[in-house]
């Protein structure tokens, strides 16, 4: 492991050298220096070597790159986010460092845990409420209902029932095998599902389908049923765009968003353009015009990145989603238990499709559906629900990895 | 006077940035790849093996060097023994180690001695962790994984 130090301490460093050279030149943006980047900055910088810091010496066996990966990527959010406005940065901040301890929580629990049995009965439930509370308390964001205010703060319930969902899936999928016995579990997927586009909220129904129909496919390999099911998905969609104006207007601009410039279109034609003009290599930070773009410091953030630090950096950060992907993915495949395989995966697959939807949606692949960039949009319970996925992953690498010492302790390192 | 600084360094340092940015990518995906291989080629270099001999006396250049035991070797001096034991009261093709039943089973294979726990070995026994074997006058402490002495196929 420690032949791995020099790496890690390089990637470390280089990370903080980049939040500090882009704090240091947003302190001078307004023509006088402004001390609280410079101290946004250097507070994130100690943030982040303190974090990995402890977590390494706490957890022997935790997969480093896959937290460094993951703190490039938050680290190039609160640039962006100070960038647009400092208020947002400092309150992302805040939350970040909240969301870590909730990480840390969520890597001892899943280190220790079985698949939680009978409790899983009750994640669905709390998933199914948290999605239905939406609908009754909800008010109403970008023609989305999907934001429960609870006093100063708002929530957004469908981000935890993502955890719930995964738990409960990888549960189910990894004990059962007979056919009927999976009619409860895809009964909660399907009602998820409704929920979210009752409530409007297509881009997180579009990521719960998704990883409802790949968890489906990996575990159990059935590929007749998994058609049948992309079937349904398909249909379902179709439906949605003739029953619901919204999904027809999410395709019609989609289609052509020249046509409503002033009205629909007007959010993705600002994106595209804002990635336009930056090019290649972008205009510099801080000499965009995010203001000009609806949502930029949530959905679009990924437009601002694009024309701010041009396509090329945008292009490394999705490299750096690919790391953490794939990186997830071999912590899946090297898990003893299905059921830690299953949900590591499961949280892969959210936050990999996660990504492709937003970022497909900004650069106008496929129609835009409204959802956060995982841990660089501006956003509480979207940042919380990344992390507690992080966190997940992390935990059962612990497992992977104190199984492997186990071994070597037992036969010896150095054995011929 | 920081406006004009403003500008300049904000065109200059987005090189900068796209530079620290593919430079951090690049090290980040090269060590995270290798790291995975090699602790995977380590895993599974060390998984065939059902355990492992520890060399206690005869060969003094490689006293308790441990040498893995797959579920079929032959032991002696000779190129084609599968753990070699070079020294002349060994036989070129001692004897044969290998798993039967979920147990390890040593079989002298030549006139050469065979010991397990200081007794002459004629025939198959089965050998268990914590036994001493003498292949002539190299002797060697038995490890077997415990999951596998348990008893299976």
């Amino acid at each position: 492991m420690s032949r791995y130090q020099k790496s890690t301490r390089a990637i470390l460093l280089l990370e903080q050298l980049f939040l500090l050279s882009a704090f240091s030149l947003l302190s001078i943006r307004t023509g006088e220096v402004d001390f609280l980047a410079i101290g946004l900055g250097a507070g994130l910088c100690a943030f982040n070597l303190l974090q990995y810091g402890i977590l390494r010496v706490a957890f022997r066996h935790m997969d480093r790159f896959v937290l460094l990966a993951a703190q490039f990527l938050w680290d190039v959010g609160l640039v962006v986010l100070y960038r647009i406005r400092p208020s947002y940065a400092l309150k992302q901040a805040a939350i970040l460092a909240g969301s870590t301890l909730a990480m840390v929580a969520a890597m001892l629990v899943i280190r220790k845990s079985r698949n939680f049995g009978k409790w899983n009965w009750a994640f669905m439930g709390l998933a199914v409420a948290l999605l239905g509370s939406t609908l009754v308390l909800s008010r109403t964001i970008g023609g989305a209902k999907n934001w429960i205010r609870l006093g100063p703060i708002s929530v957004q319930p469908s981000e935890f029932a993502k955890i719930f969902f995964l738990m409960s899936s990888a549960y189910f999928l990894s004990t059962r095998d007979k056919l009927f016995s999976f009619v409860p579990y895809v009964a909660f997927a399907g009602a998820c599902a409704v929920l979210l586009v009752a409530a409007k909220e297509l881009g997180t129904g579009l990521l719960f389908c998704g990883t409802f129909l790949i968890l489906f496919f990996a575990a159990t390999g059935r590929v007749f049923l998994t058609l049948f099911g992309v079937g349904v998905f398909g249909a379902g969609a179709c439906a949605s765009y003739y029953v619901f104006p919204h999904v027809r207007t999410r395709v019609e601009v989609w289609l052509d968003p020249w046509a409503s410039y002033n009205a629909q279109g007007y959010q993705i034609v600002q994106g595209l353009m804002a990635l336009a003009s930056g090019g290649l290599f972008g205009v510099g930070l801080g000499n965009g015009m995010p203001e000009v773009i609806p949502a930029s410091h949530t959905d679009y953030i990924f437009s601002v990145i694009g024309e701010e630090f041009g396509i090329l950096f945008a292009a490394i950060v999705n490299v750096f989603y690919l790391v953490f992907i794939v990186r997830g993915m071999l912590i899946a495949l090297d898990a003893r238990e299905t059921y830690d395989a299953l949900l590591v995966f499961g949280c892969t697959c959210m936050l990999s499709l996660q990504a492709f939807i937003i970022i497909g949606g900004v650069i106008k692949l496929i129609p835009l559906t409204g959802i956060t960039l995982p841990f660089i949009s501006y956003g509480g319970s979207s940042l919380l629900s990344s992390m507690l996925q992080l966190g997940i992953l992390e935990g059962v690498a612990i497992k992977n990895s104190r199984r492997e010492e186990e071994e070597l302790q037992l036969m010896g390192e150095d054995i011929l | 006077m920081l406006n004009s600084l403003y500008r300049v360094l904000s065109v200059g340092l987005k090189y900068w940035f796209l530079l620290l940015a593919a430079v951090l990518a690049g090290i980040l995906v090269v060590a995270s790849r290798r790291e995975y291989r090699e602790r995977k080629a380590l895993l599974g270099r060390i998984g065939q093996y059902v355990g492992y001999l520890e060399i206690l006396r005869g060969l003094p250049q490689a006293q308790g060097v441990r040498i893995g035991i797959a579920r079929e070797n032959t032991v002696g001096s000779g190129k084609g023994a599968d753990i070699i034991l070079r020294h002349p009261s060994v036989q070129r093709a001692h004897a044969l180690l290998y798993m039967q039943n979920g147990e390890l089973v040593l079989s002298p294979l030549s006139r050469g001695v065979t010991k397990i726990n200081g007794r002459h070995a004629n025939n198959a026994y089965t050998v268990h962790t914590g036994d001493h074997i003498a292949f002539g006058e190299v002797e060697v402490r038995v490890f077997v994984r415990p999951e596998l002495e348990g008893g299976e196929a």
